[in-house]
Order: structure tokens, then sequence, then C-alpha cells
């Protein structure tokens, strides 16, 4: 094996811890309330702009901010769920809520495109060219951090899921709605935390990629090849699934990218999404997440 | 004598679970015939294999002589001649009474058949089942009893040979029952051969000239319905190890 | 005797049919109305209305396009727009390497979308719903990626339409009546269908697609012709628009604003900026990132006819 495939390796799988964070939120609330989140991709980028604006205007450290954006993406998801999609889900209007993210993330890109305009933005930080090199292979620290904090962050979420009242409501609710109902639990409020979370992890995301990409309104179109492929390869509403999955979409694309040329990073992503869609036509009714 | 449906061996299984084991069946021409079984024992998937929509893992069903497992896809066993109807009531919801039925006129019979008389085919299989004056009526404000009955006119419209019938009569009252089984005894004598599953034994003792019985999959007997229900299997697999010990000890004092 | 009885059936029913299209004719009239306004519409409006009107046509096509497949036979398709985009690529490479002229070009143009809605939807519409949509919308980006790397396509700088008459009005109109004659055309397809027993089928896939299988409809043909037919029209509503649509870098600060005149992504941010206004589509210029906007307005017009 040449250097340069053992390099495009160590950098897919760097990629790839950084994928399972950008799907699982996604993946979450498909599996929780089956909602296609087609804003998830602008979420993250709204996410970026907030990190950006955080960087630019207090020099906070993009991955200290992880918690306010965090925070800011829960609210407006949360409203988003509580004052729109809730009421499409409680008059049986099931369909039109994949209608409605698809109008929000035209709304989202607007959003930014006023406030941010549509020029190219990024976040420099002291250590961002700072690497580490072992037997040839670069490893640059900030992707370091991203795949740490991307790992450790999504296994926060498990643990959530697993341990606390709401976690446990959250599954409950995915498991079995109905059945959910007559155990006491809210399912709306259940629903408006579920996505308020995906929105959360959206934003995480946001300010993980803003130091290795740049910033622009229409970033979200290339991610959500990436967020489909993870969730679909995953299993829809998968946690532990989306890790692996994105891992090997991450391989799978830095590889491809290595013999194709990168010009064909986006193709290869969603290349991957329709054959997983095709390979496994009905089998893809999504694992419920966490076992 | 010439069969007008033979399954040789036939297996359907899903992943792991062995639905149907290697069941062999022969179907008389013009005879109603009785598929009974606990829950579970792959009656439905079987008559899902028949008509196409589950894949066989084993064996082969040939209809008049000629195989349709496997050669066949789904419309074109409907074009055959073999209609059905659905366990639970599957008519499409958002169409009325009438385009339901006329999806089987149009589209379920041999091809060949004069464009023109789909009205007629339409407004006979309505008259017959008796819901000609709910025409215009969506599915859904329908009650059970009448979804059934759509069900059973639209594999009525597509003028079937063969009639596969899934539980028509589960759901229904007393006074139902004896209208639907009215209904299927007159299909029969148009010249139209019933396959049917039911669990209500009144109706399958009443209504088949033979009667196969399904457990786990795997055929027990097939006979006509009073040898079926003097077997000691058929008692077992329905009422227990113990009650057929009782019985063979005790003499036959309570039939099944 | 039993034909005399059936032969007086179906004059009845076919008598009821006609009772019941007048028994609408307000609408009828209006709606003849509003055609004849519109026909006639070139003679009183200015340029500006005109393509603004072009615009309106096309998007209105694409979206009975788009009901096609997703509202009469339920796969949510949203990603639709792709077809628009290939359409406009087809006629334009027609036009450029084989020398076609403008309406052999657009038929050409929906014929290549027909195709590739039959290469891609006999795999993708194995799918169910959610996957399909999700699946349309991957299509769409490939797509766009394919056509940003080949050389055929012109890359990011996109297509440019031969023009196709030098006078402006006369571009102006060509156009109007193009998009129109479309627009009437998809709701004549549309009305067809919907009347006949391919809707009937079209329908019953919607409603239960197991079902309609045994009741003897082939779905994987009526669904595949389902989409081949929202692609034809869509595929031919690209190249009908005679408006250049943004390249990649110009999208950013036009905010997808269609527009005419600047041909190529070498244009300055100020020309780039000029609205519906600037000078005639005699020629026009296509690029892979123009099918953003085409796909969401005709996603926008889809759920206004759907909701009504």
């Amino acid at each position: 094996m040449n250097e340069g495939l053992v390099q495009a390796l160590v950098n897919g799988i760097l990629l790839g811890g950084f994928y399972a964070i950008l799907g699982v939120g996604f993946s979450l609330v498909y599996g929780v309330m089956g909602i296609i989140n087609l804003a998830h991709a602008s979420m993250v980028m709204i996410g970026s702009y907030l990190t950006f604006s955080l960087f630019s205007g207090i020099g906070l450290d993009p991955f200290l901010s992880i918690p306010l954006v965090a925070a800011a993406l829960f609210v407006i998801s949360w409203l988003v769920q509580k004052y729109l999609l809730n009421s499409l889900i409680r008059r049986g209007f099931m369909g039109m809520t994949v209608v409605s993210t698809f109008g929000l993330n035209l709304f989202l890109i607007n959003v930014a495109l006023l406030i941010w305009s549509a020029d190219y933005r990024g976040v420099v930080s002291s250590y961002s060219g700072v690497a580490f090199e072992l037997f040839g292979i670069r490893f640059p620290l900030v992707r370091i951090i991203i795949l740490a904090l991307s790992l450790l962050l999504t296994y926060v979420l498990w643990l959530f899921l697993i341990r606390t009242k709401t976690g446990k409501a959250i599954r409950a609710v995915s498991l079995n709605r109905e059945a959910a109902v007559l155990m006491g639990i809210d399912v709306y409020s259940i629903y408006n935390i579920t996505f308020g979370i995906g929105g959360a992890l959206a934003g995480m995301a946001g300010a993980l990629l803003s130091p290795i990409s740049s910033i622009t309104p229409f970033m979200g179109g290339p991610l959500l090849g990436i967020v489909f492929s993870v969730a679909v390869l995953g299993g829809l509403g998968n946690v532990s699934g989306a890790v692996i999955a994105g891992i090997v979409l991450g391989v799978a694309q830095v590889v491809g990218v290595h013999f194709i040329g990168t010009s064909w990073q986006l193709a290869i992503s969603y290349g991957i999404f329709i054959l997983v869609l095709l390979v496994r036509p009905q089998g893809l009714r999504g694992v419920k997440f966490v076992k | 004598m010439e069969y007008l449906m033979q399954g040789f061996g036939v297996s359907i299984s899903f992943g792991g679970v062995q639905a149907v084991k290697d069941v062999d069946f022969e179907v008389r021409d013009g005879e109603i015939f009785g598929i009974i079984g606990p829950n579970g024992a792959g009656k439905t998937t079987l008559l899902n294999g028949i008509s196409g929509l589950v894949p066989l893992s084993g064996g082969e069903i040939h209809f008049r002589g000629k195989r349709i497992s496997g050669v066949k896809k789904p419309h074109q066993i409907t074009r055959l001649g073999i209609g059905r109807t659905f366990q639970v009531t599957r008519p499409f919801e958002g169409l009325t009474v009438r385009e339901n039925v006329a999806v089987g006129a149009v589209f379920g019979r041999p091809r060949g058949g004069r464009k023109a008389d789909v009205h007629e085919v339409v407004e006979a299989a309505m008259r017959f089942v008796g819901n000609a004056d709910k025409r215009d009526a969506l599915v859904p404000d329908l009650p059970v009893a009448q979804r059934k009955r759509v069900e059973l006119a639209r594999a009525l419209a597509i003028e079937p040979k063969l009639l596969l019938l899934d539980e028509v009569m589960a759901g229904l009252n007393q006074k139902e029952i004896e209208v639907v089984m009215d209904m299927v005894r007159r299909i029969r004598e148009r010249g139209t051969t019933v396959i049917l599953i039911e669990h209500i034994m009144k109706v399958v003792m009443g209504l088949c000239d033979r009667i196969m019985v399904l457990n786990y999959g795997e055929r027990l007997c097939c006979d006509e319905p009073d040898v079926v229900c003097r077997n000691d299997d058929v008692i077992c697999a329905y009422l227990g190890q113990r009650f057929t010990q009782k019985r063979r000890n005790g003499g036959a004092t309570s039939g099944a | 005797m039993r034909d005399l009885e059936f032969k007086q059936q179906e004059a009845a029913l076919a008598r009821n049919r006609l009772l019941a299209q007048t028994r609408n004719w307000p609408l009828m009239a209006v709606l003849v109305a509003i055609t004849l306004l519109l026909v006639a519409a070139p003679f009183a409006l200015g340029g500006y209305w005109m393509r603004v009107l072009t615009v309106v046509f096309i998007f209105a096509t694409m979206a009975e396009a788009v009901n096609i497949i997703a509202g009469y036979t339920g796969y949510p398709a949203l990603g639709n727009a792709v077809f628009f985009g290939t359409g406009a690529y087809v006629a334009a490479i027609a036009a450029n390497e084989l020398g076609v002229s403008l309406a052999p070009a657009i038929v050409l143009a929906g014929l290549g979308c027909v195709t590739y809605a039959v290469v891609l939807g006999l795999p993708i519409l194995r799918l169910s719903g959610r996957y399909f949509l999700m699946a349309t919308l991957g299509l769409m980006e490939i797509t766009r990626e394919v056509v940003l790397n080949l050389d055929i396509t012109g890359g990011a700088q996109g297509q440019i339409f031969p023009s196709v008459t030098s006078d402006p009005v006369l571009a102006n109109r060509l156009f109007y009546y193009l998009g129109f004659g479309l627009l009437l055309l998809t709701a004549l397809a549309t009305w067809w269908i919907q009347n006949h027993n391919i809707g009937l089928a079209l329908r019953a896939i919607k409603f239960d697609e197991e079902a309609a299988r045994a009741m003897g409809i082939n779905t994987t043909v009526y669904k595949t012709a389902a989409w081949a037919v929202s692609a034809f029209f869509t595929g031919m509503g690209g190249p009908s628009t005679g408006i250049s649509w943004p390249t990649s870098s110009q999208q950013r600060s036009t905010r997808s604003r269609p527009r005419c005149g600047c041909t190529s992504s070498t244009c300055s941010e100020e020309r780039a900026r000029c609205s519906v206004h600037c000078s005639a589509p005699a020629s026009w210029s296509f690029s892979p990132s123009s099918c953003g906007p085409a796909s969401q307005s005709s996603t926008i017009l889809f759920l206004v006819l759907s909701s009504c």
C-alpha cells in the first residue's frame, strides 16, 4: 500500500467520525417521528455561521462555542417543531412535514444570505495549521479534535437516550407511539424535545465543521447528501449504526476521491446513498436506535 | 381428473422463518376448497404465494397444468383469472366504490376483453354483492361489512376462474355471514372455483367440498369436511395434546 | 337485445357526463376567458411582464408535471427539477453540437428526459415513498455533479443556446407562446390522464400498490410511464423559458433570480443583478446550479395545486 492511500484512509477515518454526528441528528428525528428533515444540513450551516460570528465578534474559540450554538439551535428547532410541524402532525398531514422542512431549508438559506451575505467565510484559529506526523502520515490537530469531540458528543447522546428519563421516553415513543401515550407520555412534548436535540446536534456539527470548511449559505446542499448516506447506511434511527456508517462513508469518500478526483466527492456520497437504497430496498426500515 | 391448480412441495420463508413447508395441494375445477389452521399456520402466506405477491422458496404452483410460480408476475397471474381478496381489507381508499370495482374490470380481466363492456361488468359485480346503491361512496365512509363487499366485487370484476377468499367473513355478524355464504355458493354455481380461508367452523363445514389443514406451515391433512374434523392430528393442533389423549381414552364424546 | 340495452346505457352515461360538464359552465367560461386574455396579452404587455408570465407558465408546467407523479401516483418526486436542467442541456447541446433548431431541440429535450426517467425510474421507483423522495433529491445532486465534471456540458460555465432571432419583441413573443402552449399541453395531458384508465391505475397505485398489482395492474410500467410523462413536460420546460439562468457564481449574489441577457459566468456583479428587465431572450444560457430555483418554485406551485 502506498503512502498516499494510507494518508487517505487516515483522513477518511478522521472525517468519518465527524460524519457520524452530522447524520445522527437527522437519523434520530426520522427514527422517532418519521420526519425527513430536509433542513438538517441548513441547520448545520446556521451553526457554522453562529460559530463564525462568535469567533469574529468576541473571539470565542470555535470548539468552546459548541454549547452556545447547540443551545441556540435547540431553541430554534424546538420552536419549529412546536409551532409548525406538530400542528401538521396533529391534523394528520404527515406527508406535509417533509415539504415544510423543504420550505424551512429555503428560509434558513435566505436568512443566512440576509445576515451574513453570500461571501465565503471561515474560522481560522491560532492552532489551525498545527499537525503531528507519525510514520510519515499527517494528523492535523484540528481534525483530531473534531473526531474526538464528535465521538464524545455522540456518546453523550447515547447515554442520554439510555440513562435519562426523557431519553427513555424518546425511545418509547419511537418504538410505539400509541403505547407511549397509554403510559402517560406526552408525545408532542417529546417530539419538541427530539427535534430540538436534532437541531442541537446539527448546530454542534456546524460548530465542529467551521474550522475546516468555508462557510456559505449554500454549504447545506453537499452536506445533505452525507446526512442521507449516513442515516440510511446506519439504519434510519440508529445511533451506533450512524457512527459506523459515518466512518465507512468517510473512508469510502476519501478513497474514492483519491482514485477518481476531488470534483466527484459529492457524487460519491450521493452515489453510495442511492446504492444502499437500491441494494436493500425493503430492509431499510431502520433498526430502532439503541438496541 | 384434471386439476385446476396444483402445488408441488410449496415452501415459503421469510429470512429464517419458514412460514410454509413443503406443502402439496390440488384444487379441482368447480369446488370450494377450504384452508384452515391455527393462527400463524401459513394460510395467508400460501395465498400470497399463489397470487405471486410473495416468491416461493421452493416448489412449484401450477394453474391449468401450466407453471405460474416464479414465471408469472402478480398482475399476470391475476389476468390468467385468479382473483383475490385480502384478509385485512385493502380497497383503494381514495376511490369510489365504482372506481374500485372498475380497477378490477379494466386491468384484471384476461387480454382481449372488449373495452366497452367494462361498465356492464362493473355494474354486474356491484349488483352481485349488493352495493350498487353505494357506487359513489368513498371507501373510508363505509362500515366493515361494506368494505368487504367492495373487495369481493373488485375481485369478481376480473371475472376469475379461481377466486381466493381470505377470511371474508371475519368480523361480520351472523346475518351478514349467511348472506356472504350464500354469495360464495352462487359464485361457485357460476363456475368459479373458490379457495377459502376461514376461521369460523360453521362456514368452513357448511361450504367447503374439501378442506386442507395447515399447522406451523405443514399440511396435516386434506380431505372432505367430516373426515377432517375426525382427524386426530387436526384435533391435536386445534385443541392441544391433552385433549386428544383424553378423547382417545374416554371415547369420542365431543366433536371438534 | 342485450346489446341495444347496453348502448342505451352508454348513451345515458354520456349524456350525464355532458350535463355534469355544462353544469360547470361558469367555471368553463372563466377558463376560456382567461385563456383568450393570455393569448392576446403579448400585444398589450411590455417585455418585462411577458417574461415574468413566461416564467410563470414554465413553473406552472413543471408543477403540473410533478403532480402526475407525486399527486396521482403518490411518489413524491421532490427532485423533479433534474429534468428541467437535463432538458435545457439536451436542447442546448443538440443545438450547439448538431445544429438543431429550437423546435426540434425542445422535443429532443423532452425525449431525452423520458429516456433518463425510464433508466432512473426502473430502479428508483422500486423504493417506497420517503426513500424515493430522498433518492430523487440525491439524483438531482448527482446529475449536477456529473454535469459540472463533463466536458460536453461546459462544466460550471454552462451552455449558451444559439440566438433564435435578433428581434427582441419577436423573441419575447416566441418564448411567451412556447411557455403558454406547453402549459396548455401539459394541462390537457393531465386532464386526459385523469379521465382515462391510466389515471385510474395511477390512483390505485397511490392508495395500495400491492393491491393494485393483485388487481392486474402492471405497476412497474404504469409508474415508470407516469414519471416519464412528468419528465417529458418538465424537460421541455427547460429550453422553453428563453431566459438565462444564473450560473453558480452569480447565484450567490442574485439570490436565484432569473435573469436574461447576461450569458456567461464572466458577468460582473453589477450585470448579474439585472433582473428580467434587461435585454431580450434571443438566446439563453443554462448552468448546473439553475435547477435550484426551478425546483423550489415548481415545488411550491405544486403545493398550491395540491392544496386546492
